[in-house]
């Protein structure tokens, strides 16, 4: 084979890996609310969705006033695309509140994140 | 893991053109860069020009082109495509092998090509604090000279070391800023031969984070595809330390688009050379890069000894 066939077939073996892949480091893909928003109304839950599946051992979601006193419920990973994670929240009133997540990608490994939205009515 | 774009490049074609060349050419053909990590939510992904501080498992496949390199006595087209593998042997420790492939068209019509020397480098995590988002580490890069065919490469080793570093601009007030981060790599070439050139690398790499942006600052609503993207310039700079060249610099600014996914990146870059001692072309930079550590996390992604 020349240079030019043996590359080839490297950037062809590296493109297969490249689709092959099945799971890995998750990153966040949308958030609700979403990041730095202002909402008019008190959501019930704030979900994030990724774009790997989570470990629902070791992935967790907790919402904090500007107080720091927690007002989210225990989070829970969607079991039927193991892609979102979803908090719920207790009946809140106006103010800021900051979303605190750590996530484990099914291969192990771990993402984290923090971002705040505001209510406003 | 690899070497700098500015250092062992730099003698490799020596037996063709002398000079301030040899820092151009440094400059043009890049050879591989890479790592990846994290440090707390920043994401730092593999730069084209020069390493980045983390250790990982990585494959690197780069295409480098560039059009009249600047010469003393003439100038030179380039095309490179280079690879590069690295493995972990512990969390914080990486080794990496790499070459390229070069094909050299020179103005007074003459050319050569060949596979260039082999390179090989190592290198340890120092520190990372996710707190304040930033990382550092330092490692050794060897090209082993001889080991290139058709004359591309030199025939004695040319070493390395390096420090590396990476700092996140998260903690910052303004919105604007928080997306931001910057990484760098400051190494010496140190030839095995006495009357070849040292050459000083200080590499920086401006980032814009659109993740970032969307994730923990502000869902601005970009579109999917630019959502896993960062803006980058890459500024690979080398200086000339002694043999007559003391002071020369060369290099190039290189505004990009890199784009990534849950297993790799693809990114684009213009170089653009930064005196006429470096060139008067803009190049491209297209590179190709797979985050093994992701893709095969339970096999050949993890490291040796965890």
């Amino acid at each position: 084979m020349t240079a030019r066939t043996y590359l080839g077939v490297i950037a062809a073996a590296a493109c297969l890996a490249w689709t092959a892949a099945a799971a890995a480091h998750a990153f966040p893909q949308q958030e609700e609310p979403a990041v730095g928003s202002v909402v008019h109304e008190a959501p019930a839950s704030v979900r994030i969705w990724f774009n790997a599946k989570l470990e629902p051992l070791f992935s967790n979601v907790v919402v904090k006033d500007a107080q720091g006193k927690e007002v989210s419920g225990d989070s829970h990973v969607d079991p039927d695309s193991l892609s979102m994670i979803e908090a719920p929240l207790q009946p809140i009133g106006a103010g800021q509140y900051h979303v605190y997540w750590r996530v484990v990608a099914r291969d192990g490994h771990r993402t984290e994140g923090d971002y705040v939205f505001t209510i406003k009515p | 893991m690899e070497k700098n774009i500015v250092q062992p490049t730099t003698l490799r074609h020596a037996r063709y053109l002398p000079g301030a060349v040899l820092l151009s050419l440094a400059l043009m053909t890049p050879g591989l860069a890479s790592a990846h990590g994290f440090a707390g939510k920043r994401f730092f992904p593999a730069t084209l020009t020069f390493d980045d501080p983390f250790a990982a498992d990585e494959f690197d496949l780069l295409y480098n082109h560039m059009n009249d390199v600047a010469g003393e006595d003439q100038s030179v087209n380039i095309d490179s495509v280079g690879v590069e593998y690295a493995k972990t042997i512990t969390p914080t420790i990486a080794l990496s092998v790499g070459t390229e492939y070069d094909w050299l068209k020179f103005a007074d019509g003459t050319s050569n090509k060949g596979f260039n020397n082999i390179e090989i480098g190592g290198k340890f995590l120092g520190h990372v604090d996710d707190q304040s988002e930033s990382v550092w580490s330092y490692g050794l890069n060897v090209e082993l000279g001889g080991t290139s065919n058709h004359g591309v490469g030199e025939d004695f080793n040319v070493y390395s070391p390096t420090f590396f570093f990476g700092k996140g601009l998260g903690n910052f007030s303004s919105s604007f800023v928080r997306p931001m981060a910057v990484t760098g790599a400051i190494a010496v070439d140190l030839p095995a031969r006495g009357n070849v050139s040292r050459n000083l690398n200080t590499s920086f790499s401006f980032q814009y984070n659109f993740s970032y942006l969307e994730s923990f600052v502000k869902d601005v609503g970009l579109p999917r595809i630019l959502r896993n993207s960062l803006f980058l310039i890459e500024v690979p700079v080398s200086t000339c330390l002694d043999q007559g060249c003391g002071g020369d610099v060369t290099g190039t600014v290189n505004p990009g688009i890199l784009l990534f996914n849950d297993s790799g990146q693809i990114t684009v870059e213009a170089p653009i050379p930064i005196n006429n001692k470096t060139g008067d072309s803009i190049g491209v930079l297209l590179q190709l890069h797979l985050y093994l550590d992701d893709i095969f996390p339970h096999s050949i992604g993890k490291p040796i000894f965890d």
